[in-house]
């Protein structure tokens, strides 16, 4: 069994009143999203997490044996992000680094391979996601759209660790609905049809995969839209932990940002499932809450949500596009 | 070409480092010199010292008129930050603040080193040291 040693999210400073959003272009205008700083990037976000992560966790940087990292926001069709977290967390050169793009899965798809490499090496693993999802001024999903990092550190056994992973379940299903071009805004095709014929039955067999019956305690989703994440948790009897209302739907960053929120605001003995419904498909994986510690070094997710401050709507336009710091002398 | 900039300054970008002479303990910053600027020592005999992840603030200007490409009012701070350890002396660091609003600072209060983008090199974001007043601060 796998367990997650330690668990750590980033939510950015600023938000933007959803409100706002709705005052320029319609809307509901409940709740609020997180906006990245100007001077703030995937590298810079999940460098937060993967950092808090470590520090938490008892796994010294010599010893892990790989870096993994999701996004599909990511500027850089080629750059990489794990191979630069491992360089910044002091991992070993001779360390595996993968990233992971391509469907809003991807978060879950670096998480259950972390899982599987643990497995076959015994070393701990590093997994980070990060997004800063793009908008479009009046699109459909320009209100939900947010900005976050999380990351966990797994490790083959664990004195003290925050969690355990008990089982896995998955479904590919090739579905597809939902697709974004880069640096666009996505096409939500028909999200009621997506519902019914994609997350619904994704989900439904994933969790059934897991092979436990019992529902959990607790459940955290992460979906492109707020419908999608109701429809895979209508089917589990669980208390429904989310940061979507304070932060929106941040990419990939969702699935890890919501576990570590749910780590830290469980009990030990809980159990929790994590379910993620991506273009291709969904995950489901079921925890078992171990860690009883309070004192985590660095802010908790709850803190980080507590503590922000507000921008006017430009803002949230610009500081969701790549910046480009143009007549600065570069070197 | 931007391969150089990353490769030279990269350990640096990543964390504070200092150096420390061996002859006198003044931590030099950003540069490890061949000569002690305050002893004297030459060529001086310098260790390598992490800094800690946050500092004071001993004197700081804001700057109104930048570029147009850089947010303004841009405050911009000396910062005395002590060694990783807290052994040794504290070392002298020229940095920009970010998320910090101008009635949040003031000399003698404390800052904490923040990881953010810096400027780019062609389109590549070059990632290095900034400060901001803590996060909990915020409340």
């Amino acid at each position: 069994m796998v367990a997650i040693d330690a668990a750590a999210g980033y939510v950015p400073l600023y938000r933007i009143a959803r409100s706002e959003i709705a005052a320029q272009h319609g809307g509901s205008g409940r709740g609020e999203s997180a906006v990245p700083s100007r001077d703030e990037n995937h590298i810079t976000m999940a460098s937060e997490a993967t950092t808090a992560a470590l520090e938490r966790s008892a796994v010294d940087a010599d010893d892990i044996g790989a870096v993994f990292a999701a996004s599909v926001s990511d500027y850089f069709a080629e750059h990489g992000v794990a191979a630069q977290l491992a360089y910044r967390l002091g991992a070993p050169t001779d360390s595996r680094t993968g990233d992971f793009r391509g469907t809003a899965r991807a978060a879950a798809d670096a998480l259950e391979t972390a899982r599987q490499y643990v497995r076959a090496t015994e070393k701990p693993v590093v997994v980070a996601a990060a997004d800063i999802m793009p908008v479009e001024p009046g699109g459909d999903d320009e209100e939900t759209m947010g900005a976050g990092a999380g990351a966990l550190v797994l490790r083959p056994r664990s004195d003290d660790p925050a969690a355990t992973i008990d089982s896995v379940g998955q479904a590919t299903t090739g579905f597809l609905e939902r697709h974004r071009e880069h640096g666009q805004s996505a096409e939500q095709g028909d999200p009621r049809f997506e519902r019914r014929h994609g997350v619904q039955p994704a989900v439904t067999t994933a969790l059934e995969r897991t092979e436990t019956d019992a529902d959990p305690e607790y459940a955290v989703a992460s979906a492109p839209g707020y419908r999608f994440v109701q429809t895979a948790l209508q089917s589990i009897d669980a208390e429904r932990l989310s940061t979507f209302n304070d932060v929106g739907y941040a990419g990939t960053a969702t699935l890890l940002l919501d576990i570590a929120h749910a780590l830290e605001s469980t009990d030990p003995g809980d159990s929790l499932v994590a379910i993620a419904y991506g273009q291709g498909g969904a995950d489901a994986f079921r925890l078992t809450v171990t860690d009883a510690t309070d004192e985590r070094p660095g802010l908790s997710v709850s803190d980080q949500i507590e503590t922000k401050e507000y921008v006017p709507y430009m803002k949230h336009v610009n500081s969701r596009e790549r910046y480009e710091y143009q007549g600065v002398p570069n070197t | 070409m931007s391969g150089p900039r990353y490769h030279r300054t990269r350990r640096q970008d990543q964390r504070l480092v200092g150096f420390e002479c061996q002859a006198c303990g003044f931590v030099s910053f950003p540069d490890e010199k061949r000569i002690c600027k305050r002893c004297g020592d030459a060529p001086a005999e310098f260790r390598d010292v992490d800094l800690a992840s946050s500092g004071t603030i001993k004197t700081f200007v804001i700057q109104e008129y930048l570029p147009d490409d850089i947010e303004v009012p841009q405050p911009l701070a000396i910062i005395d930050v002590p060694q990783a350890d807290g052994s040794g002396e504290p070392t002298r660091v020229y940095g920009l603040l970010t998320e910090t609003e101008l009635d949040e600072i003031s000399v003698g209060c404390t800052v904490d080193v923040r990881f953010r983008e810096l400027f780019d090199e062609g389109a590549r974001p070059i990632n290095s040291v900034k400060f901001s007043v803590p996060r909990e601060d915020k409340r």
